[in-house]
């Protein structure tokens, strides 16, 4: 069975996440920073009338910061689970294409570094001469992560 | 998987109905405790209560279509004036309103508690339908009912093949009728080709004519009773010896239930959604439930937003005609007038949201009733203005605090009936809702007359808990506020209804929670007074917009007190103190720099914003004030830390985005 990936690319790297769980992808849109927010949260930015942190992956996933002047796209990821309607967007170097992945092609992830966010990774694939690591987007907050931000809603 | 989602989706639809029509009747339950001879409310109850049995049992809820058919018993005998209204009725309707609610989540009794509550309450109805003499007491030498006479009555039923169809059996039916009374079966039908005969059926019984319908209820379209005679007719009457036969002159018919039926109107559909016979149908209009997420709305409302969108759609294809043709001028005109179009659509999506107070107000008039009750006080609800209009998320809100505030003054604030005799007071206590408006400000006030706060009590219980230091001489302001600290409660003894120490601080944290704010005022011996401030709508609220470095704020014009010149260096040399001048004062000065690390520093021609809440006053230095903005607030919900200042933030014409600063959450940082 295949299924089809949203490809994109933080420093030098291929990722891909479930085309269905991105609403759009956002090119060089202006955000706005949020003072005396931790450094993962880039801003806010406002999408189809609801308030969205734009988070940073190159900081999730422990990269070198991003140059400043250098191009960057954001892709609205629908996080929305039986608790709630909610979404996030995530600062990407580049936006690919849409792959389809065989299902089978899917290996699992090796051992790595512990200070690249390996658990987000659910499996990776090959796709020509390049190796493209599928990020599980569920994954993208850890539990502690979700429980301050239900602190923070519940409040 | 489809059909379960269509049953889903009926569902919910019946139990927001069920929801309304529950609501409804307790409204005219409460309403009917007031005046227990008024037909027409009478009529309305009873409706509400079969429309409920005839959806309940429609959607399959059969323990509520089970036992609102026993309850509506007890309303049918209302309606025909056979029983009034007891403190008795009214006390197992409430209780069963409450019950029903529960069945509602929990359709198959599946919780033991539960099915007991049910078997109590069923016993308890079934006792006042079956004796309605006994719960009237308080009624005057009204005709008495003749249900205990022994009557004779002569029912004829129609069989046909719907009948066989619809499996009616009976033998059942008549069962059931000996138990009622004697049957005496006349004229057995002959089975023929036709397959329709009719039964004739002398029965002899002390049993009402609604009870008698009621074994009948399957088969109601195709018989007719009639009484006969207001005694056993085989038996023999004193001077009367011949009589054996039903006296055709006798034979004067009750009105069949056919009839009445007809008389009523009581099909389902007519009545959801739009009760016939009630006095009140604008209110109506606006009723909502706790959980619901419906609305109802005015249709004139909806109207309007008929004519905006189809305004909108005239003017989109203006303007598309004038891009094509490069007429800017026109294009300019077409613009302006989306401006105000957008308007009109802001403030009709605002009033579509708005319900009055008086959906909630109905909640407060059972709690009173029901506590009043239980803490042996007499109380009256007295309310003003309940018309006024709030924004549905803020009345959803605000009803548990109000709540709350009700529940002290009824129990710390009113005095039992003896105290109040001998202070000279009327004996029944009162508790006041009015409700009014200024410009988008609500005001809600709760206040009693009962013995007010004891300010030394406060300042005592204060400094027992260290909240206050034992020299220390507050104002009577300050120490009302302390009833909003958090574990903070003057209650003597810890009591059913309040005062388990999580009072009034929660209901100061909902409500500073949608950017309201509460207020005490009382007076030792007379009473106390609950003083809520609330915006009409959450969405838009009127705020002054400035800068400092590259981030944008708003905070709410009505705390603002001042806008003033700055002098940087006498704001340097008080840095260590951080306070500044005003009015001869010294207050604090809020740094957002550092509040918030934001980079640069402030410029010879900083500003300062001093903002005010209740007697206390802070100052912000900010580099530029902007000036006014309408601001749609949206909640800022993904911040990490839950102590965040910056609680929602506003999207600006240039497309940024300004950070609403929630001074509650501030005064209380800065620990003032």
């Amino acid at each position: 069975m295949s299924n089809t990936y949203l490809s994109f690319t933080i420093f030098g790297e291929l990722y891909a996440i479930p085309v269905e769980r991105s609403l759009e992808v956002l090119e060089k849109q202006i955000f706005t920073r949020v003072p005396n927010a931790p450094p993962v949260i880039q801003g806010v930015l406002s999408f189809r009338g609801n308030i969205v942190p734009v988070y940073d992956t190159r900081v999730k996933f422990n990269l070198p910061e991003r140059e400043k002047s250098s191009n960057f796209y954001i892709i609205i990821l629908d996080l929305s689970s039986e608790k709630g309607s909610y979404q996030i967007g995530a600062v990407v170097d580049k936006v690919n294409d849409v792959v389809m992945l065989d299902e089978k092609d899917i290996n699992t992830v090796p051992p790595m570094s512990k200070e690249f966010n390996a658990e987000l990774i659910t499996g990776i694939t090959k796709k020509g001469e390049e190796f493209i690591m599928i990020i599980d987007v569920d994954k993208i907050f850890t539990s502690s992560e979700i429980e301050s931000i239900k602190q923070a809603t519940d409040l | 998987m489809i059909n379960d989602e269509i049953i889903q989706k009926f569902r919910e639809k019946f139990l927001e109905e069920a929801n309304i029509l529950l609501d409804e009747f307790e409204k005219g339950l409460l309403e009917l405790e007031a005046d227990p001879t008024d037909k027409e409310l009478n009529e309305s109850v009873f409706r509400l209560m079969h429309t409920l049995k005839g959806i309940s049992a429609m959607y399959g809820f059969d323990y509520i279509s089970e036992y609102t058919h026993l309850l509506e018993n007890i309303f049918q005998n209302m309606r025909d004036g056979l029983i009034q209204l007891s403190s008795e009725i009214s006390e197992v309707s409430l209780l069963s309103i409450d019950h029903i609610r529960s069945l509602l989540s929990d359709e198959k009794l599946q919780n033991t508690n539960l099915k007991e509550a049910h078997s109590q309450l069923t016993e308890r109805i079934e006792l006042i339908a079956k004796n309605p003499q006994k719960s009237k007491p308080d009624i005057q030498s009204e005709e008495k009912p003749t249900s205990d006479h022994i009557k004779s009555w002569y029912i004829i039923i129609n069989t046909n093949e719907q009948m066989f169809f619809r499996r009616v059996n009976l033998v059942n039916i008549c069962e059931d009728l000996m138990k009622l009374g004697e049957l005496k079966i006349q004229r057995i039908p002959v089975l023929n080709a036709e397959n329709s005969d009719s039964w004739g059926l002398m029965f002899i019984s002390t049993a009402s004519l609604d009870d008698i319908l009621d074994v009948l209820m399957f088969i109601e379209d195709d018989c007719s009773v009639i009484k006969v005679t207001d005694y056993d007719i085989f038996k023999s009457v004193p001077g009367d010896e011949n009589q054996s036969l039903p006296n055709p002159k006798l034979l004067k018919s009750e009105p069949s239930i056919l009839d009445l039926i007809e008389k009523n109107d009581l099909t389902v559909n007519t009545k959801i959604g739009q009760p016939v016979n009630h006095p009140k149908d604008s209110e109506k209009q606006h009723s909502i439930h706790r959980q619901s997420k419906s609305i109802l709305v005015d249709t004139q409302k909806l109207d309007n937003l008929m004519y905006l969108v189809s305004e909108l759609i005239t003017l989109n294809s203006q303007i598309g005609e004038a891009t094509k043709n490069r007429d800017f001028e026109k294009q300019q005109d077409y613009v302006e007038k989306l401006e105000s179009l957008s308007k009109q659509f802001r403030s009709n999506a605002i009033e579509i949201r708005l319900v009055p107070l008086s959906d909630i107000a109905l909640r407060f008039q059972r709690l009173i009733r029901d506590l009043s009750n239980s803490l042996g006080k007499k109380i009256e609800f007295v309310t003003e203005g309940i018309d006024t209009e709030l924004d549905k998320n803020i009345i959803d809100s605000i009803v548990e605090p109000m709540m709350h505030i009700i529940r002290n003054c009824m129990d710390h604030g009113i005095e039992d009936p003896q105290s109040r005799k001998l202070l000279g007071k009327p004996e029944t206590g009162m508790i006041k809702l009015s409700a009014s408006y200024s410009g988008n400000v609500i005001l809600i006030m709760i206040e009693d007359d009962g013995n007010g706060i004891d300010l030394n009590k406060i300042k005592q219980k204060a400094i027992e808990k260290g909240i206050l230091q034992l020299n220390s001489n507050p104002g009577k302001q300050e120490l009302l506020d302390i009833i909003f600290l958090p574990g903070f409660s003057t209650a003597q003894s810890l009591s059913e209804v309040s005062g388990r120490g999580v009072g009034m601080d929660i209901v100061k944290k909902r409500i500073t929670e949608l950017h309201g704010s509460v207020t005490i005022e009382s007076e030792l011996g007379h009473g106390t007074k609950f003083i809520i401030k609330l915006n009409q709508s959450m969405s838009i609220t009127d705020t002054l917009l400035f800068q400092v470095e590259d981030s944008y704020f708003i905070v709410p014009i009505s705390e603002i007190e001042a806008c003033n010149e700055t002098d940087i260096s006498e704001v340097a040399r008080r840095n260590h103190t951080s306070t500044i001048p005003y009015n001869n004062e010294l207050i604090p000065l809020i740094d957002l720099r550092k509040q918030l690390k934001l980079s640069g520093t402030y410029l010879q021609d900083a500003k300062s914003i001093i903002v005010r809440n209740g007697k206390r006053t802070m100052a912000f230095i900010v580099d530029i004030i902007i000036g006014e903005h309408q601001a749609v607030l949206k909640p800022l919900n993904h911040t990490y830390t839950s102590e965040n200042i910056l609680t929602s933030v506003s999207q600006l014409g240039n497309g940024k985005i300004a950070f609403y600063i929630d001074l509650g959450i501030l005064y209380r940082q800065i620990n003032l």
